[in-house]
Formats: structure tokens, C-alpha cells, sequence
């Protein structure tokens, strides 16, 4: 009578340690995971406001300026670059490809993307990009490092 | 069974009684010991019971009740380095304007740098700023911390960690960067090594920008760095073109008031304040003061058609200098004629601006100033703002020179608060640089009636087609504004060869969204301007470039101001020779 009482005890007892002791073991060992992840959170944190400020500082809109002087053709719009949707003539409709959703700014009528032929307005002037310099290369960031 | 028990219980109690004592008295004295040993098991079990409950109760609110994101352990296990200190501030567009980074800063543990002769030496050949004596003194001070210099760059750190000196040390510090350098520096304004605000937003938001944290929430400001950068670019072309001692500009919503770009040259690079020359942390915006000059026409003609006193129609004669005890009034682009008041405010005439000032009555001025905000202390998100000043004896030759900007100063940022009112329908609107949210309402006061600011946009637009501010005009953007070229005042009297000149500008003038106004402070003219400083010459092109810089980043939607339905809109009554409103003025 006694006895099997105890020796059920004794297995819940047992049972119960071996449990607690693995819940035990596999809580530290979450924590340690815990605490590498929230090391490198905090690290991985300063980095990206590392980033973001260089974000901001790389794209200085007087830095910009300088190099699309210096690489690129593009000059200030001109007022007669920029027209609405509903100034473009009708006629373009069911030419090449078209954009049939309903959401394409123009209420769902149909509208030609490309060659557009541009409004009639004065000339858009054109320039050349400047040349580089003499000893000058322009590297592109994915080319970095190789010959 | 009860004695076994006993004796298994008690045997402590059993064994200090004398075996020859009464059986009678031992199961007496056993029954007691029972009882008391009975409460106290009882007492015991209690308190276990209770404690017990207590912490299953504690386990199921924190493993069931409790939500698992608000997990204690994480908050607690998070090491985070940025625990307090400043906001980030960025721009209409989230650009990041301000942030704190960490860096390291050097200390010395003076106690156990073992020859703080050679330490110092090594010291001095990686931070040749430093100074090798003092780093001397503060390594043999036998202190337990002395900073050797804060702020270190990642490479200063690298050279400092090499020369392996024991004893020193590197704490992190938050240091205040500002990525866009010089461009907003005076909106923002700067810290102090210890990360306190000193001027600008810095300084008027401080508190907040300390409880929101380094990582919370970051303080949106109303500027657009690309608006900035093309004001300030602009700016500073012309001031070096002209020669000018400074240059301020504001760029604001007509329609919200908020500050879009303002700008005050020279500026100064926010990390090193204290290097700057001290005129280049002066803000011209909005602390300077100035007489503006011609540009307070729009002002007076705004009192004059909304008190009635004259019409749009209304005829001043303009032939003749007024003369009063010490002063000449006189036309700079003189007609000798009779003016209309469309032509008082394109040909910028002196004594058309007085005799209408005069129709108003001083005390109508003085009420049209005061609700315009331009008699007390403006509104601004900015320790830096100046309190205008008004004559101190406001009588009928202050009325006069105050209805073409001369007697009155006011800053820039103020008087584009109030012109953006003369165009936007009527509304005063109060100047902000903090992005409105999204669906805000802006309360404005009606200052003058919407019809007559109708009125004021054709006769603006009329300036810039035909009249001073010809130089102004932006193809397509519909621009109207008008100069204003004053004399600063100097030891004796006004002087001819220091001139403020500027200009200011609303645009598209159907309705316009956006109100620019551009300063020169002491431009010189050049042989493209023929010699003349004035603002037709020098600021009011620097308002036309601005303006078509910053309407396409705006999205203004540029319209053919030749067309026949625009021209109409614009168009001016046909002039009249109905004598309205005017009186004959006799000043001596």
C-alpha cells in the first residue's frame, strides 16, 4: 500500500527534476542566445544610424549638384518638359503598349507610355556630358575592387 | 498509537523528564507540548501556503497573463548604448538633419600609467593636436580619471589603441552630427560638447528633444533640404556676384505657413560654432532686423483698397516732391505726373505710397500694421527672433516714411509671414518650422479681405510684367512680388552707398502657393547692372532664378502665362481719370 504510493512519488519527483532541469538548461542557453542577439541588435542599431547619417551626408544636395554638374547632361526643367495627363492628345489611344488599369492616373483610359512624341513647346537645349578629366575614373560602387 | 506517536514527536520533550515523575503529570505535560507544537506546525504550513500561492501567482502572471512583446528579459537583456540623450531632427521628407552617433573618447587612468613622460610623448605623435605639457600634467596628476580628448575619430581610436599605453582608456560617447553640415545651420542651430542646446531648434526644442531619446521618435521640421539647397545656393552666388556683406532668404507656404527653406549668409559649420566669425552666427532671417524699404508698397496699398480709403482706380498726384521740416520725400524712378495706384506700386513711387499712406490716416496704419503682426514680437520655433521697431513718436512723417519701409524694421521671416497674408486670400497665417501633420487645420486671421488680396495679386503680377521687378519673372510660374531697395541707416542720417535690397515674391499668382523672399545686405552693383545695387537689379533676378529652381522640386505645375484665360485673370481694370479718394496734401 505504502510502497507504491512512494514509488509514484518518488517518479513525479524524479520526473519533475529532469524536467525542470532541461527547462533550466534550455532557458540559459536563451539567454545566451538573448544576449549575443541583443549585442548584436545594439551593434547592428549603430551601424544602420552609421548609415542613414551617411545616407544623408553622401546625398548633401550641393554634393549631388557638383558631381551631376560634372558627369551628367541634365540641366534644371524647363517648363515646357512638364505637362498633364489630360494636355496629352487623345489619339495615342490603342497604339503599342498600353496601360489598361484603372489605375493609371488617367481615370482608366488608355494611354501610350513610350515614345510620346513631346508637346510642342520651345527646343529643349542639349549638352554634351562633360568629358572626365584627364586622370580622372568614374568607379561604380559594384565595381569596386576589381581591375 | 497516540504514545508512539508521542515518542516519535516529542522525544526531545520525553527525555529531559525525570523518569520517576508522575505518569499522570508526563501525559499532562505531553498533551501541552503536543498543542504547541501543533501551532506552531500550523503556523508554519501558513506561512509556507501562503508564500507558495504568492509565487504560483507570480508565475502565472508572468508566463500567462503577461504578453509576450513586453518580455522583461528582453528589455533588461538589451545593452543598449543610446539610452538617453537627443532626438534625430530630419526634414519634410525624413532627411536626416541631425543625429547622435557614438564615439569614443579617451581617458587616463593617471594612477596607473607607469611613465607618463614617454606616455605623453607617444601620445602627442598619433593627437598632434594635443599639447605635450599638458598631456604631461594630467598623466602624472595621480588622478583616477582625466579626459585626454573627447570625440575621437574611428582612426584617432586605431593609432591610440596601438601605441598600447596601460591606463588609458576609451568611454563611449554621444556626439552630435549634422549630415547636411552648414546647409540648415541656422535653423538648427547647435550643442555643446555635453549635448545641450545653444541656439537655434537646439535650443527651442532642447527639453523635448531630450525626452524623446536618441531612439524615439524624430522632431519633423517644415524645411525641404532641396528648396534649402537652392535658395542658399542661389544666395550665395549672388552675394559673391554683388559683393554683399550678407544675404537672407525664406521661402514659405503661402497657404499653411510653414517655412520651407530659410536661409541667413554667411553660415557657419554647426560641429565647430565657436570657429565661426561672430556675424556668420548672427541669423539675418529672422533676428535682423532691416528697413526693408519699397516692399511695405504692397502693404500700404493693401490698407489703403481694404479700408476704402481709395480704389484700385484712385489717382495720387506724383509730380512733385513732398517737402516737410527736415525731410524730401521723392520718387527713385521719378514720373512727374499724376499716378494711379496700380502705377504708384509698378513704377515703386515714394510720394504715391506717403499720400496714400496719409488717406489711411496714421492711427488706420498703425491698426493694419499691428494686425498684419508686424508691431510686436512674431511667432518662430527659434530663440533667434528679432522684436521689431517702430518709431517712438508715430506722427504724420512717420506715417509717411513707414508707408515705403522707411521708420519700420521688421525681420524677413515677418515680412513674408505677412505678405504670404496679402496673397493667400487674406489670412495670417502664423510662420512655423515644424511640418504640419498630415489633415491639420491651420487657424489663420482674416486680415483683409479676400477680395482686396484678389486685387493685390493682379497689381503683384503687374510689377514683375511691366514695372520694377521685371528682372523677376520665372517663364511659366507666373510670378508677382515686389522690390524694395532701402538705405541703411547710418551715423548721419541714411546712407546712399549701403543699401538693402530685396524682393519679395509669390507664385503662381492665380493662386498662389508659394511666397519667396530674397535680401541682399550691401550689394554692389557691377557692370552688368550698369553700377546700381537696387533690388530691380540685384535681388529681384536672384528671386526669378530661386523661383524657377524650386517650383519644379515643388511640383508647381508651370503654366502658359500668355494665355488668353491667365492674361484675363491677371488683368487690371483699364485706368481711369476719376479722381478716388485722394486729397490734396500739404505737409509744411
Amino acid at each position: 500500500m505504502r510502497w507504491p504510493v512512494n514509488a509514484v512519488v518518488l517518479s513525479l519527483v524524479l520526473g519533475m527534476s529532469l524536467g525542470l532541469y532541461r527547462l533550466e538548461s534550455q532557458v540559459q542557453t536563451l539567454e545566451r542566445r538573448l544576449s549575443v542577439t541583443a549585442v548584436q541588435l545594439e551593434g547592428n542599431r549603430r551601424n544602420s544610424r552609421v548609415l542613414v547619417a551617411e545616407w544623408s551626408f553622401l546625398s548633401q544636395p550641393s554634393r549631388v549638384q557638383a558631381l551631376a554638374q560634372r558627369h551628367l547632361a541634365l540641366r534644371p526643367v524647363a517648363p515646357a518638359q512638364v505637362v498633364s495627363m489630360a494636355s496629352l492628345p487623345r489619339n495615342l489611344v490603342g497604339l503599342g503598349a498600353t496601360d489598361k488599369s484603372p489605375n493609371n492616373g488617367n481615370g482608366g483610359e488608355t494611354v501610350r507610355h513610350h515614345d510620346l512624341e513631346r508637346p510642342s513647346g520651345p527646343p529643349i537645349p542639349r549638352r554634351k556630358p562633360n568629358k572626365p578629366r584627364h586622370g580622372e575614373r568614374i568607379i561604380l560602387a559594384s565595381r569596386v575592387g576589381q581591375p | 498509537m497516540t504514545r508512539l506517536k508521542l515518542s516519535v514527536n516529542e522525544r526531545g520533550l520525553e527525555a529531559d523528564l525525570e523518569p520517576d515523575q508522575d505518569r499522570a503529570i508526563l501525559i499532562g505535560s505531553k498533551v501541552q507540548a503536543i498543542r504547541i507544537g501543533r501551532t506552531r506546525l500550523l503556523t508554519v504550513a501558513l506561512v509556507f501556503a501562503v508564500s507558495f500561492f504568492v509565487l504560483a501567482g507570480r508565475l502565472i502572471e508572468l508566463t500567462i497573463i503577461r504578453e509576450p512583446s513586453r518580455s522583461m528579459a528582453f528589455t533588461t537583456a538589451s545593452p543598449s548604448t543610446y539610452t538617453a540623450g537627443r532626438a534625430d531632427i530630419v526634414d519634410r521628407n525624413g532627411i536626416l538633419l541631425a543625429t547622435n552617433l557614438l564615439t569614443a573618447s579617451l581617458y587616463a587612468n593617471a594612477r596607473v600609467v607607469p611613465d607618463p613622460a614617454r606616455a605623453a610623448r607617444r601620445l602627442v605623435t598619433v593627437l598632434p593636436e594635443l599639447s605635450r605639457s599638458a598631456v604631461l600634467e594630467l598623466l602624472a596628476s595621480g588622478r583616477a580619471f582625466v579626459w585626454l580628448k573627447r570625440k575621437l575619430t574611428p582612426s584617432q581610436q586605431a593609432a591610440v589603441n596601438g601605441l598600447g599605453i596601460p591606463g588609458l582608456d576609451f568611454r563611449d560617447e554621444q556626439r552630435r552630427l549634422y549630415p547636411q553640415g552648414a546647409l540648415e545651420s541656422h535653423v538648427l542651430g547647435f550643442t555643446d560638447v555635453d549635448g545641450n542646446g545653444i541656439a537655434g531648434i537646439e535650443k527651442y526644442f532642447d527639453q523635448e528633444i531630450r525626452d524623446r531619446g536618441p531612439l524615439g521618435q524624430s522632431l519633423q521640421l517644415a524645411l525641404d533640404v532641396r528648396v534649402q539647397h537652392a535658395l542658399r545656393d542661389e544666395l550665395s552666388l549672388a552675394m559673391n556676384r554683388f559683393r554683399a556683406s550678407g544675404a537672407a532668404g525664406v521661402v514659405m507656404d503661402a497657404n499653411t505657413g510653414e517655412i520651407l527653406a530659410l536661409t541667413s549668409l554667411p553660415d557657419f559649420d554647426p560641429h565647430h560654432p565657436s570657429a565661426a566669425p561672430d556675424m556668420s552666427l548672427f541669423n539675418r532671417a529672422t533676428k535682423g532686423v532691416y528697413e526693408l524699404g519699397s516692399v511695405f508698397k504692397v502693404l500700404t496699398v493693401a490698407m489703403a483698397l481694404d479700408s476704402g480709403a481709395t480704389g484700385i482706380q484712385g489717382l495720387y498726384d506724383a509730380s512733385k516732391p513732398i517737402r516737410s521740416a527736415r525731410f524730401t520725400i521723392r520718387d527713385s524712378h521719378p514720373k512727374n505726373r499724376w499716378l494711379s495706384v496700380p502705377e504708384i506700386l509698378i513704377y515703386s513711387s515714394n510720394i504715391g505710397a506717403a499720400k496714400m499712406a496719409l488717406d489711411v490716416g496714421r492711427d488706420g496704419q498703425r491698426k493694419y500694421l499691428d494686425r498684419f503682426g508686424l508691431l510686436g514680437r512674431p511667432s518662430l520655433e527659434l530663440p533667434e527672433v528679432g522684436t521689431p521697431l517702430t518709431p517712438s513718436r508715430w506722427g504724420e512723417i512717420s506715417t509717411m516714411t513707414a508707408s515705403y519701409g522707411h521708420g519700420v524694421a521688421v525681420s524677413p521671416v515677418q515680412f513674408a509671414t505677412t505678405f504670404a497674408a496679402m496673397v493667400n486670400g487674406g489670412v495670417l497665417l502664423p510662420a512655423t518650422l515644424i511640418k504640419h501633420k498630415t489633415g491639420e487645420r491651420t487657424v489663420g486671421v482674416q486680415v483683409i479681405r479676400a477680395r482686396t488680396s484678389r486685387q493685390l495679386r493682379r497689381l503683384l503680377r503687374a510689377v514683375v510684367e511691366k514695372g520694377t521687378g521685371r528682372k523677376a519673372e520665372a517663364a511659366g510660374y507666373l510670378v508677382g512680388g515686389k522690390t524694395g531697395t532701402a538705405e541703411k541707416a547710418g551715423l548721419r542720417g541714411y546712407r546712399r552707398d549701403a543699401l538693402i535690397s530685396s524682393f519679395v515674391a509669390a507664385f503662381p499668382m492665380t493662386a498662389p502657393k508659394y511666397v519667396v523672399y530674397v535680401l541682399l545686405d550691401e550689394p554692389k552693383g557691377d557692370a552688368e547692372t550698369h553700377g546700381f545695387a537696387g533690388a530691380g537689379w540685384t535681388a529681384a533676378p536672384l528671386a526669378g532664378r530661386v523661383i524657377s529652381r524650386i517650383a519644379p522640386i515643388l511640383g508647381v505645375q508651370p503654366i502658359d502665362d500668355g494665355a488668353e484665360p491667365i492674361r484675363r485673370a491677371m488683368a487690371l481694370p483699364p485706368s481711369s481719370s476719376v479722381h478716388y479718394g485722394s486729397r490734396n496734401v500739404a505737409v509744411n
